[in-house]
């Protein structure tokens, strides 16, 4: 308790020497959503982040500059129905499917599965971008990703991906990888935990082998503790438990169990640190495992020594004393869960879906408010009017799966105009009186109209309006354009999703160059993101939202 | 996000944890040369296109423009308005030919037996030509009230979303590598070339993106060294 209050009196004199222990290094990485991060437990500053839309990242100075590449290229089919002509009942034309099948469809699609095209030779998925995991090497050199797609190898520099494992294959016969680990002390070989077994490599992962205990195909392995002192010593994490191998990889044997699924592991001196969504397990006093957070889903943990243990749920990040105080760090929102806490006693991570986090090391500020700090100038609701306006993006109430009901009472109006003109004559030639022609016989012409009725106008007008009582009193109940506004509804959610999160970040970064770093690089850095996601909130609603001034001389 | 003064503290006293790292007492020089770096990547960034030319460019090249969505969708509604329209003519020409020949005064026919000798008495020539024509248009004006193809404009409207999301990306990531080149080169020459050539890279990309507007306004690893 003294600690604590000791800690309040000279809280802002630490703050103003050494910066917040909690820094945001996002803005030096590649933008989100993040899905996976490694860190080089030997050290911690050499960190690895995966993103969803399949770009890598890493950095070796504790993210004060990251390097990025691809490994992934998203992909995505389209469905678009055929156009015939362009006259009720001809507006789509093709072959299709049967009811049962478009139903499924639509099912899946309102459910957010997966939904698989059939084409007419094969089943095309949308490929998954998603980076599961991301490995390290040693030292500089070819990186391995795991993905939704297999797993992907980089070229010693970084630049260039290309799949090892995996690939697009008919629906149901891809594998999805999970896991990747490369061994600390030799970069060539490579453990991989995919949705089809443990692979290995023993070329730097060029090419994979499947692991030659056949048990381990079973398992679904969702990442591995390589240790850094003895690089024999292996774990493996499978859904409720770990897996322990002491020969490099060579044979896994169940280790433990652990109720509900197991998240995260740490090693520590005095043992491992669990995380599961059931709790934390944790070595306690005398030997005895202790149960802290019971009932609460942890994502991670990491023990820092000192009795001291950083724990993360979804939204919140912990400081777990060994007395059984905890003191909460920080809190997320549910759009931004955590999604990962990493590390070792010297520096954590903590990912988050769009943030970065070192835990530990503390960002040196200038000690001055900045005398041109970045301005939002939009609220979020203003912007967001402004991206649908700017974009058009279709509100439900007019992009209607159907057309409205009155639309059917609508008629066909046709008009048709006609005439004839018709020209008759009859010449005759009287042989018996002297001269050619000697007299016209019978001679007409007639303008006539509409069957050649003299009398009539020369030209008919008819104006005819068509119902079509079969759509009025039995509306159809299978209509083209379910499956366009299918993917329609989802743009608007997605669109204003990633304005908003682009807005927060603006926000927390104009916020955060108030007391800008020390070093003019991250304010730099800073201030590009900044300059990224100002660009784009610009560029889709039309409007100027973020106000920049030029950054001060260094 | 909310960050507890009191763990503040406690994770500052954690033994642990590194003591945060002393700041270098930075030399003029270092200072001089930092100036002169951030002068010349200003310098740099100046004369490149900026990040809404690009965006601009870049959906003028797909077609994909504010502007062009709207008038298309524009278009889609009045739609409705216009009819189908058919137009058709058919013309017929018929000519028909009556010879006669008199029973009771054969005779009469003879009188000239070089112009008829065939000996008729009267011969008539007609003709009846006939020419219709006839026009239709046709409203369906159901489509004022709903026409299928508006919703094709708005799924464009995604393809617009996720192209200048994707140009923004590669712009700012070109720009990352562009301000650690000047401001913190590698030391290491490969390591140099290699960025370099991801600069050339991502330039070529967004060249290719704007259609070419891009590469010749953008800044090129080689001018590192002039």
């Amino acid at each position: 308790m003294k600690r604590i209050v000791l800690g309040l009196l000279l809280l802002p004199a630490l703050a103003r020497a050494q910066g917040s222990v909690i820094v945001d290094v996002s803005p030096a990485f590649p933008v989100g959503p993040y899905t996976s991060i490694h860190v080089d437990p030997a050290d911690p500053e050499r960190v690895a982040v995966g993103t969803q839309d399949g770009h890598v990242a890493w950095s070796i100075d504790g993210g004060q500059t990251v390097g990025e590449s691809r490994a992934v290229v998203t992909r995505e089919y389209v469905v678009n129905n055929l156009r015939g002509g362009n006259f009720r009942r001809r507006e789509y034309a093709g072959l299709r499917s049967e009811r049962g099948a478009t139903r499924l469809f639509l099912v899946m699609l309102q459910q957010g599965l997966p939904v698989t095209r059939w084409a007419s030779w094969m089943a095309n998925e949308n490929p998954h971008s998603e980076i599961t995991d991301v490995a390290l090497p040693p030292a500089a050199g070819r990186m391995i990703a795991a993905s939704s797609q297999g797993i992907l190898v980089s070229d010693a520099h970084r630049g260039v991906w290309s799949t090892a494992l995996g690939g697009p294959r008919p629906k149901g016969e891809d594998v999805a990888a999970f896991a990747v680990a490369i061994d600390p002390e030799d970069s060539s070989y490579v453990l991989a935990g995919t949705s089809d077994g443990l692979w290995v490599s023993h070329d730097g992962g060029r090419t994979f082998y499947r692991h030659r205990d056949r048990k381990l195909a079973e398992d679904d392995i969702k990442g591995f503790y390589w240790d850094p002192e003895d690089p024999e010593h292996i774990l493996a994490m499978v859904k409720d438990g770990v897996l322990q191998s002491r020969d490099r990889g060579a044979h896994f044997e169940v280790a433990l169990s652990v109720p509900g699924v197991l998240h995260a592991l740490a090693i520590a001196s005095d043992g491992a640190y669990l995380a599961t969504s059931k709790g934390l397990l944790m070595p306690g006093e005398g030997g005895k495992d202790q149960k802290r957070l019971v009932g609460e889903s942890v994502i991670g943990v990491v023990p820092i020594g000192d009795g001291l243990t950083l724990a993360a749920t979804e939204q919140a990040l912990l400081l777990l004393g060994e007395d059984g105080r905890q003191v909460e760090l920080m809190r997320t929102t549910a759009s931004d869960p955590i999604v990962s806490l990493t590390g070792t006693s010297q520096l954590a991570w903590l990912l988050t879906r769009y943030g970065i986090f070192r835990v530990g090391a503390p960002e040196v500020r200038a000690g001055h408010r900045a005398r041109h700090a970045p301005k939002v100038n939009l609220s979020l609701v203003d912007v967001q009017h402004a991206v649908v306006a700017h974009l058009g993006l279709p509100s439900n109430e007019k992009t209607r799966l159907a057309p409205p009901w009155y639309a059917n009472l609508m008629p066909t109006l046709s008009v048709r105009i006609k005439g004839v003109l018709e020209n008759d004559y009859r010449l005759g030639h009287d042989f018996s009186l002297p001269g050619r022609f000697g007299y016209q016989a019978s001679a007409s012409q007639l303008d006539t109209c509409c069957g050649g009725v003299p009398g009539e106008p020369p030209v008919a007008v008819v104006v005819l309006l068509q119902w079509d009582l079969a759509r009025i009193l039995l509306p159809s109940i299978s209509n083209p354009n379910t499956m366009i506004e299918s993917g329609l509804r989802p743009i608007r959610k997605n669109v204003l999703s990633e304005v908003r999160w682009r807005y927060r970040e603006c926000e927390h970064l104009a916020n955060l160059l108030k007391n800008p770093p020390a070093d003019p690089q991250v304010e730099w850095n800073w201030r590009t993101r900044l300059e990224e996601h100002a660009s784009y909130l610009e560029a889709v609603s039309g409007r100027e939202v973020v106000t920049q001034n030029e950054m001060e001389e260094p | 996000m909310k960050t507890s003064c009191i763990a503040l503290f406690l994770l500052i006293s954690a033994r642990a944890f590194a003591a945060p790292p002393p700041e270098k007492e930075k030399t003029p020089v270092d200072k001089a040369q930092k100036r002169r770096a951030f002068a010349k990547l200003r310098e740099i960034l100046k004369n490149e296109p900026t990040a809404k030319e690009v965006q601009t460019a870049t959906l003028r090249f797909y077609k994909l423009e504010p502007d062009r969505l709207e008038s298309l969708a524009t278009a889609a509604r009045l739609k409705g308005l216009v009819p189908e329209f058919e137009a058709g003519m058919d013309n017929s020409v018929g000519h028909t030919y009556t010879n006669t020949r008199d029973g009771l005064y054969p005779t009469l026919g003879n009188l000239d037996p070089i112009g008829n000798p065939e000996g008729y008495k009267e011969r008539v020539a007609g003709s009846s030509d006939q020419f219709l024509w006839r026009l239709r248009a046709v409203w369906s004006l159901d489509r004022l009230v709903f026409n299928a193809e508006s919703l094709d404009v708005k799924s464009l409207g995604s393809l617009q979303e996720n192209l200048v999301r994707e140009v923004t990306t590669m712009y700012f990531a070109r720009r990352r590598v562009i301000s650690s080149l000047v401001l913190s080169p590698p030391d290491d020459e490969e390591e140099l070339f290699y960025e370099q050539q991801r600069l050339e890279e991502l330039t070529a990309t967004l060249d290719a993106l704007t259609g070419g507007m891009f590469a010749s306004r953008a800044w090129h690893p080689t001018d590192l060294d002039r």
